[in-house]
């Protein structure tokens, strides 16, 4: 196989923990392309993989077999790049830092980033990102001076969203950023991250429980399921953007979230696969 | 703890905010073992301490203290000088206490540092490297658990009679606690922010400067508000084993007392306290300077 410099792929990926009766197949079996560009979401119950998986593209763990391209880099080589912007499930800011402080730190670590990303062969060069701009942009113009604490969590992770976007990073792994925020302040989160991206256009893997925002957000959603974790559909979302409120309520909207909450339910009623 | 806001109008006292005398460790170590624990109290207003509820009962148990400390010294002047004579005793010669006790304070804070230095630089070696933690850290255990005044008296003997036995002394009583919560500082960076500066690769010196040693600081002060105290203990006991030949207020203590002057031994043991005090509220008020972002100060504040 030869490295796409345009698509993340993951190849027949199989990840376990533990040994003996404690062992758990994380992931098996595992095939994943996404386009650069594109807005993926993964979706599935708890414990099916879905951080696995994106610790595995982020470099953070390896795979035990199957492989794990980034743009054509492997995932060590993408890190060292600088090319991975990762947003974990609580905004892990730094609670000393001021909220620009806070985004600006990434571009102040690994200095020698640049360098290496030229010489990678999915490079595509970006102007670095005006931290400000970004913040003003995720309506947090005039909090820059403020601390993490000060913050409510919306705003908070909003923060660590731009400081993501900060790095032009090629692609943003986010790990269920929104879960912990109340239901009105995810709705008009995931519409900023949705202006945010529809500027930036960088390739985001997005993994959520929640269908609507999967449905909303996403170009395509992937499905998984437990024991062992396994890929068991992918379902291409075509719907118009730019995504704004009215399209929202679509009945388009509905058939798609219809579809995926089948396929989860096929999936549950399935069991632990047999293969 | 989510609604207490407006506790302050009912007079609740902010029981951290000016930890004294027999509450100085149990306040300090109160704040190690919360210093991570997030609380979502708001801050005050900072003026609280003027409100008679809040200084008032403090000043009661004092002059209660007074009282009784009067009672049992007029019956018993073997027991315990008059206040009155150790108030004299600090009148009539102020430079003599203030000389002695500028000896004390410098051996202890001297001592401090290099014990501070010391703990830093081994906590960061003992992080970073597994081979060099199972190397040291029985060895700092076992330190930790020999009576470093028991050391004292042979250090006398190797150093003879000038500070570097008291420096000895208090660097290492100050040493361990330092090392303790240094480590656990270093190791409290959450691991959702390892894992976003590993995808950014940052290096393991920028991962220590610009991640772990920051995150050390609420521990670090936790540590040194035990430490000072501590460091004014070991210089003190250090005197002790080298009598007659120095000053020091330790010194002081241990010839006074020879003599019997209880006067005086009372004068030296409350300039200590003072001094202890002292240090302990300007440690207490740097926390709050370089921690304005944490949020165990408004804690403390709340
Ligand atoms: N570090 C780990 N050690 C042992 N087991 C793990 C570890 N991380 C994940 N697992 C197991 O792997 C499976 C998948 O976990 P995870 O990827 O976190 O699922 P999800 O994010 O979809 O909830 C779970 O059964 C989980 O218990
Ligand atoms: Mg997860």
């Amino acid at each position: 196989m030869t490295a796409s410099p345009d698509q993340i792929v993951v190849r027949d990926a199989l990840k376990t923990y533990g040994t003996g009766a404690a062992e758990v197949t994380a992931l098996a079996h595992v095939d994943l392309t996404v386009d650069r560009g594109q807005f993926v979401s993964i979706i599935g119950p708890s414990g099916c993989g879905k951080s696995t998986l994106l610790r595995l593209v982020a470099g953070l763990e390896t795979a035990d077999s199957g492989d794990v391209t980034v743009f054509g880099a492997d995932p060590d080589q993408a890190c060292a790049a600088k090319m991975i912007g990762f947003v974990p499930q609580v905004p892990a800011l730094l609670p000393w830092l001021s909220v620009e402080g806070n985004v600006t730190l990434p571009s102040k670590v690994n200095r020698r980033a640049d360098a290496l990303r030229r010489t990678l062969p999915g490079h595509v060069h970006r102007e670095p990102a005006d931290p400000r701009a970004l913040l003003t942009k995720i309506g947090l113009g005039d909090s820059l001076a403020r601390l993490p604490h000060q913050l409510s969590g919306g705003m908070q992770q909003r923060v660590a969203i731009a400081r993501a976007f900060a790095i032009q990073a090629d692609v943003l792994l986010m790990d269920e950023p929104f879960s912990a925020l109340d239901e009105f302040t995810r709705e008009a989160i995931q519409v900023q991250l949705l202006e945010l991206w529809e500027q930036m256009r960088t390739t985001v893997v997005f993994v959520t429980h929640s269908v609507s925002e999967a449905v909303v957000l996403s170009d395509k959603v992937v499905v998984m399921s437990a024991r062992p974790g396994r890929i068991d559909a992918v379902i291409d979302i075509d719907l118009p953007r730019p995504r704004r409120q009215g399209l929202l309520e679509s009945a388009a909207v509905h058939d798609y979230e219809d579809l995926i909450r089948g396929r989860l339910q096929t999936a549950w009623a399935a069991g632990p696969a047999t293969r | 703890m989510t609604d207490t806001t407006d506790t302050d109008q009912t007079g609740a006292a902010p029981t951290g905010a000016t930890p004294t005398g027999a509450a100085v460790a149990d306040t300090a170590l109160a704040t190690a073992a919360t210093a991570a624990a997030a609380s979502v109290r708001r801050r005050q207003p900072s003026r609280s301490l003027l409100r008679p509820t809040i200084w008032l009962p403090a000043v009661g148990a004092l002059i209660v203290a007074g009282v009784l400390w009067e009672i049992v010294a007029i019956n018993n002047t073997y027991l315990l000088p008059r206040l009155g004579m150790i108030g004299q005793a600090i009148v009539t010669q102020p430079s003599f206490y203030l000389e002695n006790a500028g000896v004390t304070l410098s051996e202890a804070l001297v001592g401090l540092v290099i014990g501070f230095v010391a703990a830093v630089l081994v906590a960061v070696l003992v992080t970073e490297s597994g081979i060099l933690r199972r190397a040291i850290m029985p060895l700092a255990v076992v330190l930790n658990v020999t009576p470093v005044v028991a050391i004292a008296p042979a250090l006398v003997v190797a150093f003879g009679f000038g500070p570097a036995p008291k420096l000895i002394v208090t660097a290492l009583i100050t040493f361990f606690p330092i090392l303790m919560n240094v480590i656990t500082g270093l190791n409290s960076v959450s691991p959702p922010i390892l894992q976003v500066f590993a995808t950014l690769r940052a290096s393991r010196f920028e991962v220590l400067t610009r991640l772990r040693l920051p995150s050390s600081l609420t521990f670090v002060f936790a540590a040194l508000k035990v430490v000072f105290p501590l460091s004014i203990v070991g210089a003190v006991v250090a005197e002790f084993s080298a009598p007659g030949a120095a000053k020091g207020l330790g010194t002081v203590i241990s010839v006074a007392s020879s003599n019997s002057r209880l006067a005086v031994v009372y004068a030296a043991i409350l300039c200590l306290a003072i001094m202890g005090s002292v240090l302990l509220f300007l440690v207490t008020l740097l926390e709050k300077r370089v921690l304005r972002w944490h949020e165990s100060q408004r804690l403390l504040r709340g």
